[in-house]
């Protein structure tokens, strides 16, 4: 009985590495090529194939999983040698006193790392390698940037749905520059609401640029929409205060005039 | 339950040398007695494994224990006779205590000290007094 529930719970730890597929090959394979897909064979099959199939089950969790971590497990237990060259240069008795205890830890070190690698679906240390070294969603991201604003500069107005961008790159500043330089209306509007959430540096665009585009209604629907925080140079300030469109001015006195300005105005009229 | 509490012992001593602040002995190996090629090094290897945890161990044993004395008496003298917050008559009154106290506390850090990596007193804030050295 005891025997049997030893046998059952590893049985069931096995299974957390086995509910990753790319840890049960021989199931995989089994299941590709000698499961029949029609119906009526798969039913006449049955008594064949579910005794078959257990018995992958059983090669992937006790022979074809843990054969396939063992390199895992040698580098894990490799690790604990990494810092001996440089023990070996900078602190030499250090290190040598050192070898011992590395040497007595290796084999349990790399034991325990075999059976949790095998009973348990830890990523390979090839894959995170692979994963850390390419930084995929940085790399996506600034790709994702760049094919949307050479959207904008063909003419396209649709936002930019990515990941945050982590570094702003020169590559993307000159893209930046050429979808400005022929965005339409719309794809101005884009980029400028693009800036007032801060994701181009302030030196490359400015949150306040779009209260300088040529178009009137791109300058009002940017005024409109700046917030409150957005701090506003005096010099565009009185730019936009003489407006050549009176509702532009509107809008830039109803911002930049204070209640007090007013009332002094008010009383020199 | 002797050598379980040895073990202890010793496996906390070898947390304090984890440090290499506390490893006084092998440090002054490592700087001075360090051959310059790796032939030497390579020759030197079996004496110096020797040298090493020979080296080790008398740190982990005696001199960091002896470095530690000062700070324990220091922590010591702080929580039981030099607390500021405690007006004359509280200490006067609370001496006795103080006294039976002192070698338990005092012994207590010195062995925490000891076995474990505890930053000085003098990197902890604490100004060193003429008892602490």
């Amino acid at each position: 009985m005891k025997r049997l529930a030893t046998l059952a719970s590893c049985a069931l730890l096995s299974s957390c590495s086995w509910t990753n597929p790319d840890n049960r090959p021989v199931w995989n394979a089994f299941e590709q090529h000698l499961v029949p897909e029609n119906d009526a064979w798969f039913a006449v099959s049955l008594p064949l194939t579910a005794p078959a199939g257990l018995l992958a089950v059983i090669a992937d969790t006790l022979i074809v999983h843990p054969a396939q971590v063992v390199d895992d497990a040698a580098r894990d237990a490799s690790e604990l040698w990494t810092d001996l060259g440089s023990d070996w240069d900078n602190r030499y008795y250090t290190g040598m006193a050192g070898v011992p205890f590395r040497a007595a830890a290796t084999p349990p070190w790399f034991l325990c790392s075999f059976l949790g690698r095998s009973m348990f679906d830890i990523p390979s240390d090839a894959a995170a390698k692979v994963d850390e070294v390419s930084e995929r969603p940085e790399i996506d991201a600034a790709a994702l940037m760049l094919s949307w604003l050479d959207r904008l500069a063909a003419g396209a107005d649709d936002a930019y749905e990515g990941p945050p961008l982590k570094e702003w790159t020169t590559q993307l500043t000159a893209a930046l520059r050429r979808a400005l330089d022929h965005a339409n209306a719309d794809g101005r509007l884009r980029l400028y609401a693009f800036a007032v959430r801060g994701h181009p540096p302030a030196d490359v665009l400015a949150p306040t640029a779009g209260l300088r585009d040529a178009d009137p209604v791109v300058r009002y629907r940017q005024l409109s929409a700046l917030p409150a925080d957005v701090e506003v140079d005096v010099e565009l300030e009185q730019a936009l205060m003489t407006d050549p469109v009176e509702s532009i001015r509107l809008l830039a006195a109803r911002r930049f005039v204070k209640p007090d300005d007013e009332s002094e105005r008010d009383r020199e009229d | 339950m002797l050598p379980l509490l040895l073990s202890l012992v010793l496996f906390g001593a070898g947390c304090a040398i984890f440090d290499s602040d506390n490893r006084h002995t092998l440090n002054l190996l490592d700087e001075h007695l360090t051959p310059e090629d790796a032939a030497a090094k390579w020759a030197l290897a079996p004496i110096a494994l020797t040298a090493g945890l020979v080296a080790a161990s008398v740190d982990a044993v005696i001199v960091h224990p002896i470095n530690v004395v000062g700070d324990a008496w220091g922590d010591t003298a702080e929580l039981l006779w030099d607390s500021p917050d405690e007006s004359g008559f509280r200490r006067a009154i609370f001496a006795p205590v103080a006294v039976i106290a002192t070698p338990f506390v005092f012994v207590g850090d010195w062995l925490g000290r000891s076995s474990f990596s505890i930053p000085p007193r003098e990197e902890d804030g604490h100004e060193t007094t003429e008892d602490d050295q």
